[in-house]
């Protein structure tokens, strides 16, 4: 637990780009403190630049060359006159090594102590943590000492399949193999290591026992420099495809309040373990038994903490300013109680219909009809142009409600109606999810989209109302000028290095 | 000038001229009356010659119009029918279900902008796939006599870096 006096967070520079830039400097915005913007070559105009403060240019297209060049971003800092810096999730978030830069900069750095970040970052470390600290981790085993992969096809034998081989420092599903066969564990230990060793420069894996249909089930806490930690619930986050996570929402719509308490106790005491300060995630697999187990903790702010901000009435990122500026927690845990339903939309630009191929174009006509109870996160407007070069996800449109349904009404309604043209995005796929029976039945798990489209997803045929609109509106645009019609907007996308994947009939 | 949409396995021609109150269309063959008028913020309220009362949003980005309209958006590409729609519509797509016909590039091959790549046979028609811009063409996903879907992706071009 630090002791560290007051630190300084007057200006904020935001390494990040997108949405959760845009949201870090709304939350600069409310505390009444300044926000400083970083942008590469391709993001000169893009909207977090527009919104902050200032901006300061840190380099090319490729985030290698721009948000992740630990020497450009603090360039930056040190230009812009900035006294603190928030990562985001994402490029630089996890990094211990540009934390401890930064600090030894002088600047505040908007995030968990180093030793928690690197107590979490492998794996094999973090799930030893935790069994010391009690809390339940998913049955696994590493390989005895020197005994080598065939150490670890024993430890798999003896656990019983189906096994996961895991990379120790892995992460999005890299390094990572399931296996059903015994005759396929060494061919799938030899593929893991090699997947690791190429993504994380480690090689190390291990072996868990495989969940069979595990809900995701995961767990904010929030811990200040004066010791006091609590949990802000849980979110559950079970509709993924390839471990990435598509629709969240809080809470999970099958804890029972005791069984939610059991998993924030277990959440606190695993950040407590590490030393924690700062917002935090602790992600479990919640089994069918009811049994939760370990899976890792994010030493970051979460994409999906929307939908905790909903449910709890906190605003996660303002307190994330405060607690680095070494204050308390605005709450104690008895203040903390859930109202409602909130449910998350990860708007990406992707063609579900095409195997979820990455999507790039210009973005011809963005409306959102957002009432009560809606929120719009995005790092893109109207006009803007989505390239290649960062992540596909354009925009979080989140709902809440006073249960769930209203919720989820109100997000399917809200999606239905949206105009986002000139980007093929996954909006009809997320549309067919939410008026799936088995998610209104809240049947929901981490295999949901590979049961229940086990072929994919296909467009729509257009109906004739649509040939209708179509016509209507070529046949005014033809007439030409008078008209002024604003709603079709010819682009000219820089298709420019990269292999163009154009719109076609149907749905998005 | 008719635009030409796939709707399921078919080619629907769309054709129309605006009137006081709307316009009058005339799609697949049939002549409609449609009312309509157009807020300031672009969204078209109109109704069917049936009586159906619809909101529409639509863009025309390049030769592809994006309908909103009855709670779902529609990608509809004008399926030209001259030679010159690979280069428009970005060519790299099969315009329709057919069959290659012949594979006029190869993997690695330096291209310039309207070289024909591919060719393809649809609805008794040729279509040449002719790259949109100079680049080296990186991959071929087929062959002499495989069939094609719409936009199945042919080919790609990776495109020459501006100096």
């Amino acid at each position: 637990m630090s002791t560290e006096t007051r630190r300084s967070v007057t200006k904020v520079l935001i390494a990040n780009r997108g949405e959760i830039a845009v949201r870090v400097i709304r939350a600069c915005r409310a505390e009444g403190i300044a926000s400083v913007a970083i942008y590469s070559d391709a993001d000169a105009t893009a909207l977090h630049v527009r919104l902050a403060d200032e901006a300061w240019h840190v380099g090319p297209a490729p985030a290698t060359e721009s948000y992740l060049d630990v020497d450009a971003v603090l360039a930056a800092a040190e230009a812009s006159g900035a006294d603190a810096i928030h990562p985001g999730y994402g490029f630089l978030s996890e990094n211990a090594a540009f934390a401890q830069r930064l600090m030894e900069a002088g600047l505040t750095w908007i995030g968990p102590p180093i030793d928690a970040i690197k107590a979490m970052g492998t794996k094999i470390d973090a799930r030893e943590r935790m069994i010391n600290a009690g809390v339940p981790v998913v049955p696994g085993a590493t390989a005895e000492p020197g005994s080598g992969d065939a150490g670890l096809v024993a430890a798999a034998t003896e656990m019983g399949l189906p096994v996961l081989i895991k990379a120790s420092s892995g992460g999005g599903g890299k390094g990572m193999r399931a296996v059903h066969e015994a005759s396929e564990l060494t061919a799938a230990i030899a593929g893991a290591k090699r997947e690791a060793a190429a993504a994380f420069s480690d090689e190390t894996v291990y072996v868990e026992k495989l969940l069979i249909a595990p809900r995701h089930v995961e767990v904010q806490v929030f811990a200040d420099s004066h010791g006091n930690v609590v949990h802000v619930g849980e979110r559950e986050c079970s509709i993924q495809r390839r471990h990435q996570k598509v629709i969240e929402e809080a809470p999970s719509p099958v804890l029972e309040p005791a069984l939610r308490e059991a998993m924030g106790q277990a959440a606190v005491a695993a950040a407590k373990a590490v030393g924690y300060e700062g917002a935090g995630t602790v992600e479990f697999m919640l089994d069918s038994a009811g049994e939760f187990y370990f899976l890792e903790m994010n030493t970051r702010l979460q994409v999906e903490h929307p939908v905790t901000e909903l449910v709890w009435g906190v605003d996660l990122v303002r307190a994330q300013l405060r607690v680095a500026r070494g204050e308390a927690l605005p709450w104690a845990q008895a203040d903390l109680s859930p109202r409602g339903h909130a449910i998350e939309a990860r708007i990406y630009a992707e063609a579900p219909a095409a195997g979820f191929l990455p999507q790039v174009g210009t973005i011809a006509r963005l409306r959102v009809d957002l009432g009560p109870g809606m929120r719009w996160d995005s790092g893109y407007a109207e006009g803007d142009e989505v390239g290649v070069n960062y992540d596909p996800m354009l925009a979080k449109l989140i709902a809440w409600g006073p249960d769930r349904e209203v919720a989820r009404t109100r997000l399917a309604a809200a999606l239905r109606t949206m105009a986002l043209h000139g980007v093929v995005t996954n909006r009809g796929f997320l549309v067919d999810v939410l008026e799936h029976p088995k998610f209104i039945e809240g049947d929901t798990h981490t295999g949901f989209i590979a049961e229940h489209y086990p072929n994919g997803w296909e467009l729509p045929v257009p109906p004739r109302a649509a040939l209708v609109v179509a016509g209507l509106a070529d046949a005014h645009r033809r007439a030409g000028g008078g008209g002024g019609f604003a709603a079709i907007v010819e682009t000219s996308a820089p298709w420019r290095g990269v292999t163009p994947t154009f719109g076609r009939t149907g749905g998005s | 000038m008719a635009r030409r949409f796939s709707v399921g396995d078919e080619i629907v021609e769309v054709a129309g001229r605006p009137s006081a109150g709307g316009a009058t269309l005339v799609i697949d063959g049939q002549a409609i009356e449609v009312e309509a008028r157009r807020a300031p913020d672009g969204v078209w309220m109109l109704t069917t010659p049936e009586g159906t009362q619809l909101q529409a949003q639509v863009s025309l980005v390049k030769d592809t119009f994006w309908v909103t309209v009855g709670g779902d958006t529609f990608v509809m590409a004008d399926q030209i029918e001259s030679r010159e729609s690979s280069a428009v519509s970005g060519g790299l797509e099969a315009p329709m279900p057919g069959k290659v016909i012949a594979v006029q590039a190869t993997v690695g091959q330096e291209v310039a902008a309207g070289d024909t790549l591919l060719i393809v046979e649809a609805m008794k028609m040729e279509h040449g796939i002719k790259a949109p811009y100079d680049g080296t063409v990186s991959a071929i996903h087929f062959g002499v006599g495989d069939a094609v879907e719409p936009g199945s992706p042919l080919c790609e071009v990776a495109a020459k870096e501006d100096a």
